[in-house]
Formats: structure tokens, sequence, C-alpha cells
């Protein structure tokens, strides 16, 4: 009965050939499916009549159709792009949250600049002083909101990461369970090409969150490469544990010590999002509040508003530690060794002023303020309740920190009777010391030859001037940079002088913006940044100008040289270096752009040469399909034929 | 090995390919909806940066021409102000001619008249605002500049307080440049300068010397206390001696002769300074003696030395006072009284050594005054309210032409400055607005659309997309099932 068995090997194979057919069509568009092509074997034939005929035909093996090179380098590509298209989506939700529309940080900053540079031309005008602190507040709220929106957006990373690793860890023990599996029936001598399918697809999936590489094994073993860490797959599946530290996240795969690097897909994204892309942004931005707070804040601490010096004046910044260095307790301030001049104005209008020199590293808050509490006149004090710095002045008197000079010198060197008075306005550039020298002797106004001479501190001759006959006793003479000095009637001596201290800056140090006293915004960085609540509900304390008249407008030119002062890195201005910020970020998704799609071109090429090998044509299949229904038909009639013969032989019995 | 393709290859390309013409499609589309060649940095970062730049430089020149708007307004106004204060001085000018022309006292009232209405307008223009703030207070802009009271006495002119600061209140534009907005009154209407004080009067006072303080003119009162007879005559002061007596000298310099015409001292004659004898008799006690110039004495001759006849000497004293005898220094007939004004602690330096009358001397501080004391000296001079000798009325009204003349000056220098200020400003705008213009036109150049390109990418895109769409239904339209029955 061997003819049978030939017929029947044939219809069993075609059979098989049908529904290895039928299974590659039906999984044609199955993801991660790899077409299948029966070899045939003719089984060995047996000698009969010394010839050899054959036996029929076996199925010799099931082939899964791949092209490992093409899909090694599709892993590649398919992490990168995963990591890429990560990038670019967060990136541009990040470019929406900082500049999008017309309410950018630059052109707000832009707007808040020139509505002091408008100011200026009319001081004493409520609604341009409004204007200002609108656009003051438009600005801290804008910084605010993308401190805020960069923040929710870091939270949501967060999520995002999360929930990856989560995703990660299952495909690592889908990929763990299926190579059990695979080792198991190859171990039964069974092609696990459905388990290797699935293997595939999970490693797929887990190489567009971590990004991998592999490595397969003849055997069937295959080996994850993710960063540094190389895991073979097998029983116990590998897990990626999570550490957040400070504000850092860092991973680590198993037990090791290391932590992972993940160069590639949606993690490899998220971590560069989460730990340098969002934190550098939020950086910029609280580097930009930070300057424009402490250095509008300086400006505005030293100068004075309309209505005049204060009484007592609270400081918007709780200080933590007052016994601590200057350095220590106030971290985000640009302090330096500097001095302070406190300006004090009795109910007679006299002016004095004190100094204090400042060393933030070798001084404490509390050293600062009994050095103030020396100041006749004048108090410090942290508040116990808030521990905001309080000063407060005794009462009939005022006091600024807007610099200037004492008005009443002092006189201890002058032998003579005549009394100077300084008036008007310094308007020099930096602090300096000046001396008066008398040469000659006599009565004011009349003598032949008395003569006052100005000197720098250097010792420079500055100018001088006649006081003897000539001067009219009491009239102003101009001292020096605005300033001027008037000599009551009486005599003078020669040799006798006075000295007096110019000041242009009355705190050198930063402490005033530090602890916010007299400030114009309150807060620290882009988290809390807003326009100081006394000066919203008294716009008189807005300090225009260095003396408290109302067009005196010295503090807001100031003001307006920050808008050109190269005080951000890189020697740039705030609004450059808040451009240079969009600018980046511009850079940054429209490079990753560039790169999403040449990757995409690239991976759909890979995903081309993968289908050429591994995808399914459904034409070819149906093509095979005639042929196996073809060749099934013949091995019908080989049964037929053998069938029909094995009748007639029983006929004749 | 050929390439083999499947229908998923197909599908594949299909996909792909439509989703780049429609990402090209979209930006086509949003770039002629929107009319933004692009809206975020990442659109094109360099032209972003470019066109921030620009803005910023447009915002800050928007607010330079604002503040050059407001600034020309303000130095308009002032000049305006300064043209009309010229015009007033050209008028006082005119006034002050006339008057040292004018001989009758009706002509000069009438001058007199027309100046004083120059004072009031001046004192408003000095005092007078733009847009709520006061032009000539300095940076003190928001309090009237000058407070006047007026003239205590014909001797005194209207005092004017300034009530400003020195500091001039300034605009910025741009970078470096300041324009003054709010002068220092004192610059435009104050005195021009300190001349030799000057003595007018009859008490033969002098100025000592000096600078002195006092400003504009004073009264000078040399009042009588006491008068001294030498010893041996016999004469007394009379009992309205120290209030009537008009010498005012030291031992010698008058002298009063006495003749005993009865032998008895009960009848004679006595003369001031040899002047014309006046009859006394021993019942006389408050008799009037006029000396040559018109000098009086009212003496005692109740008790005249019988026989006594001769010359003694006479010692008259008296004291100075600047400010109407609210406090006064004894005359020392020294070359250096400093003579103080009690209410303001200003003095002047008297040469008393000459001084032989009593009297109310005028004493004025040529160039002191500010404009306001010019004007108020110019109609009171006028009037001739100081009784001043027709050569002395004459020199009076020249000195207020100096002095207008000087003041003139330094406002047509203040005028010169602010016309300066305006034509720098002016051009200054001209040239802001230039370049905001050419910065506006540069952010179109690289922000706005380009149009014609962005529509042929939106038409060659669309007809891309047909051709993806219509490859792949032509593709996938043949199969084998097709053909098989």
């Amino acid at each position: 009965m061997q003819r049978f068995s030939i017929g029947l090997s044939a219809l069993r194979t075609s059979q098989y050939l049908l529904e290895s057919v039928s299974n590659n069509i039906s999984n044609a568009g199955t993801e991660g499916y790899h077409r299948r092509q029966v070899d045939l074997q003719a089984r060995n034939p047996q000698t009969r009549y010394n010839f050899r005929v054959g036996d029929g035909v076996d199925v010799g093996s099931v082939r899964r159709l791949r092209d490992a090179v093409a899909e090694d380098t599709l892993l590649s590509v398919s992490g990168d792009v995963s990591r890429v298209d990560r990038l670019v989506t967060v990136q541009r939700q990040i470019e929406a949250a900082l500049l999008a529309g017309d309410d950018a940080i630059g052109l707000t900053l832009d707007t808040f600049f020139s509505d002091i540079t408008r100011l200026s031309s009319a001081p004493g005008e409520v609604a341009l002083q409004t204007s200002v602190r609108e656009s003051a507040a438009d600005l801290s709220d804008l910084l605010r909101n993308s401190a805020a929106e960069l923040n929710g957006i870091r939270t949501n990373l967060e999520l995002q990461i999360f929930n990856e690793i989560e995703q990660a860890n299952q495909h690592f023990i889908d990929v763990s369970t299926t190579s059990d599996t695979i080792a198991r029936q190859l171990n039964q001598g069974i092609t696990p090409n459905h388990e290797f399918d699935q293997r595939d697809l999970s490693v797929t999936r887990l190489n567009e969150i971590v990004g991998l590489r592999r490595y397969d094994e003849p055997d069937g073993d295959m080996t994850l490469i993710i960063g540094r860490h190389a895991s073979k797959q097998g029983l116990k599946p590998d897990r990626i544990n999570v550490v957040q530290t400070g504000q850092q996240i860092e991973l680590y795969l198993n037990d090791s010590s290391q932590p992972l690097e993940i160069e590639g897909g949606r993690l490899a994204g998220l971590l560069e999002l989460y730990n340098s892309t969002v934190p550098q942004f939020n950086d910029r931005l609280d580097h930009l509040a930070n300057e424009l707070i402490h250095q509008v804040n300086q400006i505005h601490a030293t100068g004075l508003g309309s209505a005049g010096g204060y009484q007592f004046s609270i400081g918007n910044v709780p200080v933590s530690d007052s016994t601590a260095l200057l350095q220590d307790a106030f971290p985000n301030a640009n302090l330096s060794a500097g001095e302070i001049t406190v300006g004090l104005v009795d109910e007679n209008g006299v002016r004095t002023t004190e100094v204090i020199s400042i060393d933030p590293a070798a001084d404490t808050l509390d050293d600062v303020l009994t050095a103030l509490n020396a100041v006749t006149g004048f108090s410090g004090q942290v508040r116990a309740d808030d521990q905001k710095v309080q000063f407060m002045a005794s009462p009939g008197r005022r006091f600024d920190f807007a610099g200037g000079f004492a008005t009443e010198p002092d006189m201890t060197l002058v032998t003579g009777t005549s009394v100077a008075t300084l008036t008007g306005a310094y308007q020099g550039d930096s602090n300096q010391e000046i001396s008066v020298q008398i040469s000659g002797s006599g009565s004011i106004g009349s003598a032949n030859s008395l003569v006052a001479e100005v000197y720098s501190a250097g010792g420079d001759l500055l100018r001088q001037f006649n006081l003897g006959d000539g001067y009219e006793p009491g009239s102003e003479v101009e001292l020096w940079e605005g300033v001027r000095v008037s000599f009551s009637a009486g005599d003078l001596n020669n040799a006798d002088q006075f000295g007096t201290r110019l000041t242009a800056n009355g705190d050198t140090s930063g402490l005033l913006s530090a602890i916010g006293i007299n400030a114009f915004f309150s807060g620290s960085n882009a988290d809390d940044i807003a326009v100081d609540e006394a000066l919203l509900s008294d716009s008189t304390r807005f300090a225009v100008g260095l003396s408290g008249d109302v067009s005196d407008t010295r503090n807001l030119r100031r003001m307006m040289d920050l808008a050109d002062a190269t005080i951000m890195p890189d020697s740039q201005t705030l609004s450059q270096y808040s451009d240079q910020t969009g600018m980046l970020l511009g850079f940054e998704i429209s490079a990753n752009t560039s790169l999403s799609a040449s990757l995409n071109a690239y991976q759909n090429r890979l995903e081309q040469e993968r289908d050429s090998v591994s995808g399914v044509d459904l034409n070819e299949e149906l093509v095979n399909l005639q042929r196996y229904q073809k060749a099934y038909e013949a091995a019908v009639r080989v049964i037929q034929a053998n069938d029909s013969l094995l009748t007639e032989l029983l006929n004749i019995i | 090995m050929a390439f083999r393709v499947t229908a998923n290859t197909f599908a594949r390309n299909a996909i792909h390919f439509s989703n780049l013409q429609n990402q090209q499609l979209f930006r086509a589309q949003r770039q002629i909806a929107s009319g933004a060649e692009f809206e975020v940095p990442s659109d094109q970062p360099l032209g972003y940066r470019q066109v921030r730049a620009l803005q910023t430089r447009v915002s800050q020149m928007d607010s330079e021409i604002s503040v050059i708007q407001r600034a020309t307004s303000n130095l308009n106004a002032s000049v305006s102000n300064l043209e009309e204060v010229n015009s007033i001085l050209t008028n006082a000018r005119n006034l002050v001619l006339q008057g040292i022309q004018s001989i009758e006292g009706v002509e000069r009232e009438a001058l007199a008249s027309e100046a004083e209405p120059l004072l009031e307008r001046l004192e408003a223009i000095a005092n007078s605002q733009h847009h709520g703030e006061y032009l000539y207070g300095g940076s003190r802009s928001e309090t009237e500049p000058f407070a006047f009271t007026a003239a205590a006495t014909a001797n005194h002119l209207v005092d004017a307080q300034y009530q400003g600061t020195s500091l001039r209140g300034q605009a910025h534009i741009g970078d470096a440049l300041s324009v003054d907005m709010y002068y220092d009154g004192r610059e435009i209407f104050g005195a021009p300068g300190r001349d030799q004080t000057l003595v007018i009067g009859t008490t033969g006072a002098a100025h000592g010397g000096g600078t002195d303080s006092l400003q504009g003119r004073m009264p000078l009162e040399v009042t009588h206390i006491a008068t001294t007879y030498a010893a041996g005559s016999g004469v007394a002061p009379g009992t309205d001696s120290v209030a009537e007596d008009t010498i005012v000298g030291p031992m010698g310099a008058y002298t009063l002769t006495v003749i005993d015409l009865a032998g008895d001292g009960s009848s004679g004659t006595v003369a001031l300074n040899d002047g014309t004898p006046v009859a006394f008799t021993n019942a006389d006690t408050n008799l009037r003696v006029i000396g040559p110039g018109g000098e009086q004495v009212f003496v005692d001759t109740s008790a005249i030395t019988a026989g006594f006849n001769g010359t003694i000497d006479i010692e008259s004293t008296a004291t100075l006072s600047i400010d109407n005898g609210l406090t006064t220094i004894p005359v020392t007939h020294a070359g250096d009284q400093q003579v103080v004004d009690s209410a303001t602690g200003r003095y002047t330096t008297i040469d008393s050594t000459n001084i032989r009358r009593t009297g109310t001397d005028s004493v004025e501080f040529p160039g002191s005054s500010n404009l306001f004391q010019v004007l108020d000296g110019i109609q009171r001079d006028i009037r001739n309210q100081r009784g001043l000798s027709v050569t002395e009325y004459a020199a009076a009204l020249n000195r207020r032409l100096g002095e207008l003349d000087e003041i003139a000056n330094n406002i047509l220098h203040v005028i010169g400055e602010q016309s300066s200020a305006l034509q720098t400003m002016e051009s200054l705008q001209t040239r802001v607005e230039d370049m905001k213009q050419a910065a506006e036109v540069e952010i179109n150049d690289l922000q706005v659309t380009d149009f014609p390109s962005a529509v042929l990418n939106l038409e060659t895109n669309q007809t891309m997309l047909q051709y993806t769409y219509a490859v792949t239904a032509s593709v996938t339209s043949i199969d084998l099932i097709s053909f098989l029955g």
C-alpha cells in the first residue's frame, strides 16, 4: 500500500501549505508578524527491484522570514524616533508656555521699560504711573504663569515617566515569559515562530520606551543592552526602578548601583526633558526674574517717591537667620562688599548721612542692624511676627537711602565763625569724598583774598571760588556736580577745612534689595515675583527720583539704563536674554523637528526593507494558494488512481 | 536580491508621503491665514531673534517719540511764555525811557500805571503750568514756584520767594539723552548779579564796602537819639530834642553859637552852625534852631550862663535800622557798620562816618533784584516814590534799564537754549520716526508672509497631495483577487 502513503503525504503537505498560506494572509496586517515559508522535503526513497522511486513528501521546516540587519537597524532608529518625537512634542508645549501669543515675556519686558521712559516725561501723571505699575504687574503675572506652566509640564512629565516605566517593566515581563517559552519549545524541538514574533513585538515596544540593542544567540536566547547595562532575558524579568534625587529622576536596572543611562526611546526624551530641558528653561526664567527683581529693587530702594522719606519701612523678604553671614542668609541676592548710606532729615529740613560698611562674607544681618542702630534717630530690627526687617526713624525725622549729602557738613576743623550749608542735588555717578580748604583769612563777602578750594579724595584740585569781596554771604555757589554751598556771614581763616561725602548710590552692597526694603517687586524668582503690595497701595512710594520732588527723574533714568545694561550672561540685556531663551528653544525644536523628519524617513525606508523580507504580500500568497490548491487536487488524484488500481485488483478476487 | 514590494509598502508610502504633503499644506495654510511667516521661535529661530530685537527697538523708539512729543510740548509752552516775558521787558524798557523823559507827575503816574499790569502778567507767567505741572519750579514742579508778597513800604519791593529747586526736571530720551523740561525759575527770573550798593538820601550814610547780602532796595533809617551840648553855655536839649532834632554827628560836627545880649543870660540869640541867629529868652525850654542846611535842634535856654558869648560843640547820637526800626544799631561814625534785616538775616555794610542828618535813605542793591522786583521798582521809580532828585531819578531809572537789559539777556539765553533743544528734538523725532519706520518695515519683511511664495507652496503641495492620493488609489486597486474567478 506504498502508493497510498505517497499520495497521502502529498495531500497532507498540500494541506499544510494551504494552512500556512492562509495564516500568512490572515496575519497580513498583524503588527510584528513575520511571514512563514514552508519548506518541503522529499521522503527517503525505498529500494525496490534495485530501483529507488521515492516515498512522497514531508514538511521539512516552517521558516519565519526575517531580515535581521534591517530589523536591528530599525530597532535603533525607532528608539531615536521615539525619543526625538517626544522631545519635540514637549518642547513645543514649553514654547507655547513661554513664548506664544502677544504676551510673550520679551514683549512685556519691552513694554515695562518703555512705560518707564514715558513716565520720565510726566512723572507726576497718574495715568503714566499706573501704566508702569500695570506693565510691571503684567510682567510679573506672565513670569509666574510661565513658571507655573513649566512646573505643570514637569509634573506631567513625571507622571509620564512613571507610566512609561510601568509599561517598560510589563514589557520586560512579557519578554521574559516569551523567552522562557521559546527555550522550552526549542528544547522540545518545536520551532517557536509565534513566540519569536511575540518576543520581537515586546522588544520593539520596549525599545520605543527605553531604546535598546539586542543580541540574538543561535540557541534562541536573547540579550538586551540598555545604555551600558546588558541583560540576558530569561526566567527573571528585568525591572527598572526609579530614584528621585532632589529635582532629578534617576533610573536603575534591577539591583544595579549604577544609574541606567537611557539613550533612546520615549523615556530618554522624557528624562532629558524632566532633568535637563525644563529645569534649564525654568532656571533661565528664574534668572531673568531674579535679576529683574534685584536690579529694579536695588534702584528703587535707593530712590524716593513723591512722599519723600519714610517714618518706617518694612522689607518684603522674611529673614530666615539673622545670625548667619549675609551671603548665607541671602543666597539668591547679589550681595557684595559695599556701603549703605542712611539719610535722615529732621523737622527743620536738616539732612544728615551716615555710612555703614557691609561685608557679606564677614557680617551678619544682626551686625548690620547693630551698626544701623548706632545711627542717631534711626533704628532697625527683625520683626518677631513675620521675620521681616523693619527700619524706623525717630519722631520728627524721616529716613531714606537716596544718598546725596549732609546739608550741614562737619565744621570741626573750621576755626572761623562762618558756617557752610550744602544744597542742590548731587548729580555725579559715583560715591566720593570731597574736601573744601580755605585759602586766606577774613570776613565772608569783604575779605580781599578769601578763596575756597575744592579737592577730591585723591588730592586733586577740582575747583575754587571766591568767598571774599564779591561773594554775597548766604548765596549759593556750585561746589561740585550739582551740589551747592553757601557760607553765612562771618569769617574764615587760612587752612580751615571741612569735608563732605557725596553719595550717588545709597547702597553698593545690594542688601536693601536682599531684604526687600522699599522694594518695587516682591519675590525672588519667576515662581513668586509680584509688584510690591505697599507700592500698589500707595503710588507716592514709587521712587522716580532721589529727592522726593515730583519731577526729579534721576531714579527713572537709572531704571531706564537698566533696559540697556548688559547684566545677564554673555553680556546680554534682560530683553536679549529673554529673546535668547526663545531662540535657544526654537533652535532645539527646529533641529529636533528636522531630525524627526529625517529619522521618520529613514524608519520608513527600514520598515520597507523589513517588509520586503517579512511582510506578507497578498498577491504572492494568492498565487501560492492557487499553486497549493492545485497540488492538493493532484494529490487527491494520486490517491484516486491508487484507489482505482486497488479496486481493479480486488475485482479479480 | 530584488526589493520585494508588498501591499503594506504601498500603504506605508501613501501614509508617509501624504503626511509630508499635509504638513507642508498646513504650514502654507497657516502662513496665508495668519499673515505671519512665523509665529513661534521654532518656525524660524534666527528670524525670531531678529524680529524681537527690532521689536524691542520699536518699543523703545515708540516711548522715545512719546517723550519727545511731551517735552516738545512743554518747551514750546515755555518758549512761548518766555517770548511773552521778553515782550514784557520791551514794554517795560519803553516805559522806563518815557519815564526818564517825563517831568509831569500825571504823565509819570500814567506810565507807572502801565507798568503795574506787566508785573501781574509776569507773576502769572512765572507760576504758569503746562499739563498740570509748573514750568519754572525745577524738579519741584507740583509746587507754585514763586510766592509773592507785596512790598511793605514804598521803599521796599515786591518779595518773590522761590519755592522750587535748583535741579532741573528732566525727561529722558534714548540711551544718554536727557532734555530739561522744568527750569529753575531763578535762572530765568532771578537777579542778574550784584553790583555796588548805593545809598540814596540825605543822612550822609554811604556804603561801607564788602559784599552785602540784602536784595532789592531797603530803607535805611537814621533815627535821632540824643543831643549833647558842650559844657559852659548852659544850653540844654529842648523838650522835643529827642524826637525832632535832625542832626547827627560826633562832638564838634555841629556847633551852637550863643550870644547873651542881656548879659545875665535872660535873652540873646543862638545860631546852629553859623546859621541864622534865633532869639531866645530864659523862658524858652523848647526853642527850635535851624541850621544853614535846614537841620534843626530844639534847645532849652532857660539856664544860659550869664554873660556867655561863644560857640559850643554839639554831639548828636543816632541809630541805624534797615528793618523799619525792628532792630537798631547806634551810629558809631565808623566805616563798616553792619545793619541787619531781622526778618531775613541779610545785611548791608554802612559807612556811617559822615552821617550828619536823621532821615530815611534808600539803600539800593543793584543787580540783586529779580525780574519781579525790577518791574516793581520801575513803577515805583517812575512814580518817584523815594522822592529822588531829578538827577537821582534819571539815574535810578537808568539802573532799572541796565537791570532789564541784563535779565533780558538771561531770558534770551534760556529761550535760545530751549529753542535749540526744540530744534534738536524736532530733528531727533524725525530721525527716530524714520528709524522706527525702517525697523517696522524690516519686521514686516522678516515676519509677514511672503504671500506669492506661500500660495505657490500651497498649490504645489495640493497638487502633490492629489498625485499621492491618485497613485495610492491606482496601485492599491490592482490585485490578483480581481482576476481570480
